[in-house]
């Protein structure tokens, strides 16, 4: 994603103007001293604070937004983009219960860190995301789908940007990665799979991306209802979606993906990434009616024992093993073919795979020996030995 | 002749309404907005000459992308 410029951050065009959101005057939404002379030096008068200058309006979106678009900001306020709850409720399984909100150091810690990967509706609508410093995306036009590269993956990108467009093909490690995502190669942005309602929420509370509203996470099935079918000839599906032991259908259509083990926090593990593909049990197996399957590839999350230390604050991960590091991941770079469905030139159709056990099934022997006891009591639920 | 005495009521019906702008409807919304009016905000905003010039660069340059 190329930066904007700072003339084009803030550029706004005659498309704009003549657009439904171009009839208010500017000051409906941004307030500030419209008469200003224009010059450098009356820019701070023009969007002082005295002025009431607001330069996110959408952040108070039950202000600007709600008025039009009540049916959205209604349930918006409750949304895991809004609220950043997943994060939050996620921190307290590993602090013991603890709400990191309630200590000021932690608080602040946050706010420097994280706080800015929440997002208002301008951050996908109208501005590119905070995270990388904002700017008008086209010239103030809002639109109803937000970019693939310049909002969703602005946020989403080290991980599931990378991987959905293929960028580690040819990296060191990613050797078994060949193509993007087979879905960005036949043009589809996020939103053909995570609709509107989903982004935006349904007015419920939710603690966890992973475990939220059935109705809002993509399935692989929705679009792919065949492999469901009991007469299907294809003995894989037959064996590992229909059968006794079931595997997510990224297990077989994924490619190689990163894991992450530091984080821009601070501290935790040395070694911010790392290219990995492994099996892991699904430790989700009973807490969601659609994370059913008994395996799922898992990746490292950027969590250590003294990952807040640097925050200062007096709550620590006092449960840490209270959750897997080894986190359940949908990797988003699926092809049909890949290193483990791809039989050509092999003994049997499943060499592949099961002959490559040894390497992609996560086992204790693959968690890393800076928190060694730490590390296997979190993932005693995930290892596969 | 009923014909030339409806021309000067339709006439009127045109005047008053074929020119309303659709801008009516949003400012009539909730009471926050206002017509739109020209000033300084657009004359600066709409001009990109006069934005390079007063503009500042950003400290770290922009993003490039993020981290999840």
């Amino acid at each position: 994603m190329a930066p904007l410029g700072p003339a084009e951050r803030v550029l706004v065009s005659e498309n704009f103007l003549n657009s439904v959101h171009g009839q208010l005057a500017c000051i409906s939404c941004h307030g500030g001293n419209p008469n200003t002379p224009l010059t450098k030096e009356a820019k701070k008068d023009a969007h002082a604070a005295e002025a009431d200058f607001v330069a996110l309006p959408s952040e108070q979106f039950e202000v600007y937004c709600s008025a039009c678009h009540s049916d959205i900001t209604s349930k918006f306020k409750t949304s895991l983009h809004y609220t950043q709850n997943g994060y939050f409720e996620r921190f307290k399984v590993r602090a013991g219960g603890q709400d990191l909100s309630t200590d000021s150091n932690m608080k602040a810690g946050f706010g420097k860190d994280c706080a800015k990967c929440h997002a208002g509706c301008g951050q996908c609508h109208v501005i590119r995301p905070v995270s990388v410093n904002s700017g008008l995306e086209r010239a103030h036009q809002f639109y109803r789908t937000p970019s693939l590269v310049n909002n969703c993956t602005a946020c989403h990108g080290s991980r599931v940007g990378e991987e959905f467009r293929g960028s580690h093909k040819g990296q060191t490690g990613y050797e078994h990665v060949k193509e993007a995502d087979v879905h960005y190669n036949k043009g589809m942005n996020c939103s053909a799979c995570h609709a509107a309602d989903e982004m935006h929420g349904d007015g419920n509370a939710y603690t966890y991306r992973l475990v939220e509203n059935p109705d809002f996470v993509p399935q692989c099935t929705d679009c792919h209802a065949d492999v469901l079918d009991a007469n299907t000839e294809n003995n894989y599906h037959k064996t590992h979606v229909q059968g006794s032991t079931t595997l997510q259908c990224q297990v077989c259509h994924s490619q190689t993906y990163k894991s992450c083990n530091g984080c821009h926090v601070g501290k935790g593990i040395t070694g911010s990434s790392y290219p990995t593909f492994k099996i892991g049990k699904n430790y989700l197996k009973n807490t969601s009616s659609f994370r059913t399957t008994d395996y799922a590839l898992v990746r490292h999350i950027p969590i250590a024992p003294d990952t807040y230390d640097n925050w200062g604050g007096s709550i620590s991960l006092s449960t840490f093993k209270a959750a897997p590091t080894w986190k359940y991941a949908t990797p988003h770079n699926i092809q049909r073919w890949t290193f483990l469905t791809d039989t050509t030139g092999t003994a049997w159709c499943g060499a592949n795979c099961h002959g490559q056990f040894d390497e992609v099934l996560l086992k204790k022997t693959d968690v890393d020996s800076t928190y060694l006891n730490a590390e296997l009591e979190a993932n005693e639920p995930v290892f596969t030995d | 002749m009923k014909k030339l005495v409806l021309i000067p009521f339709l006439a009127i019906f045109m005047v008053l309404f074929s020119c309303q702008e659709k801008k009516t409807d949003i400012a009539q919304k909730e009471g926050i907005y206002e017509a739109t009016q020209q000033s300084s905000c657009v004359a600066c905003h709409t001009n990109k000459g006069l934005l390079e010039q007063v503009a500042e660069p950003l400290e770290n340059g922009g993003g490039e992308a993020g981290e999840g």
